[in-house]
């Protein structure tokens, strides 16, 4: 169990994480990885000007929004992207290793994430109590983040239904 | 021969002889470097069942390399690339790693069937 069952944020309590991702990568976790879905999160940014707030490369509103302009833009060879397609692979790589699917499985996800047409790359906007999670969330190690005073967080097997999840429209 | 060439013959040579695993990490790390405009290679110390630490430490110190590879070529650091130069040179890593995992018509047809699938799905 993890030890962290209280979480909180300059002295706040944290209620609700957030995660951002692409209809893509959500489809493959609930088609071919039992619905779980491998998460990094963040909580709500304060509003409070004086303290730290993530950077935008871990703020899941930010990333959501980058995702929404390069698709709309019709920028299939937009860096971020291409690296999810990356990402992809990277995930089969490591459920074929794990034992979640076999090698034909992650050949097929392999080919999907090559082929996949850009409008897959469409972001999603996950929320996520964090009643629901506080045993399966572990914090990012402090040299390991975007930022030393960002807030991140890693759900490694998150199931489907502890979260809600909506498709950004801009 | 561009820059963004030169940089490519360079990672191919870092890349070669290493597990197929190895250098998906690798291409991934580096890239997340490209598209996120930020030092982020110590992220996927992530779990990665796919390698092992010793393994995942060869993917960091590649990645690691190929970044240092392009701001030699380009003489900037890699947040100071401009978005053409971005854009190019991750296109050329992934067609890297895409050679790598590109599989057979069955496979494909596959694929497609579940694209399609997703295509239409609600989430």
């Amino acid at each position: 169990m993890n030890s962290m069952h209280k979480l909180f944020l300059w002295g706040l309590k944290v209620h609700i994480l957030y995660s951002a991702g692409t209809k893509l990568a959500y489809q493959i976790n609930q088609r071919f990885y039992g619905e779980l879905h491998h998460v990094w999160c963040a909580p709500a940014p304060t509003t409070d000007s004086l303290v730290g707030s993530n950077p935008p490369t871990s703020d899941p509103w930010q990333i959501c929004s980058d995702f929404s302009e390069h698709v709309v833009r019709g920028d299939g060879h937009s860096p971020l992207v291409t690296n999810n397609r990356a990402g992809i692979i990277r995930g089969a790589a490591a459920r074929h290793a794990e034992g979640v699917i076999d090698s034909g499985t992650k050949d097929v996800i392999e080919q999907i994430a090559n082929a996949a047409e850009l409008q897959l790359f469409s972001p999603i906007f996950m929320v996520i109590p964090y009643s629901e999670v506080k045993d399966l969330v572990s914090p990012v190690p402090i040299s390991e983040r975007a930022n030393p005073l960002s807030q991140e967080f890693i759900i490694p097997n998150l199931p489907r239904g502890k979260f809600d999840v909506w498709e950004w429209r801009r | 021969m561009g820059v963004a060439t030169l940089a490519m013959k360079s990672f191919s040579s870092l890349l070669a002889g290493l597990p197929k695993a190895v250098v998906i990490e690798a291409i991934y790390l580096a890239g997340r470097e490209l598209a996120l405009e930020t030092p982020s290679l110590e992220i996927a110390r992530d779990t990665n069942g796919a390698l092992t630490d010793d393994e995942h430490s060869i993917a960091i110190e590649r990645a690691k390399s190929m970044i240092q590879e392009i701001e030699i070529e380009f003489k900037t650091p890699v947040a100071e690339l401009s978005r053409k130069d971005r854009t190019s040179l991750s296109e050329g890593l992934y067609r890297y790693l895409r050679n790598l995992t590109q599989h057979g018509a069955a496979v494909q047809s596959q694929a497609n069937t579940y694209l399609k699938e997703f295509g239409r799905a609600a989430i």
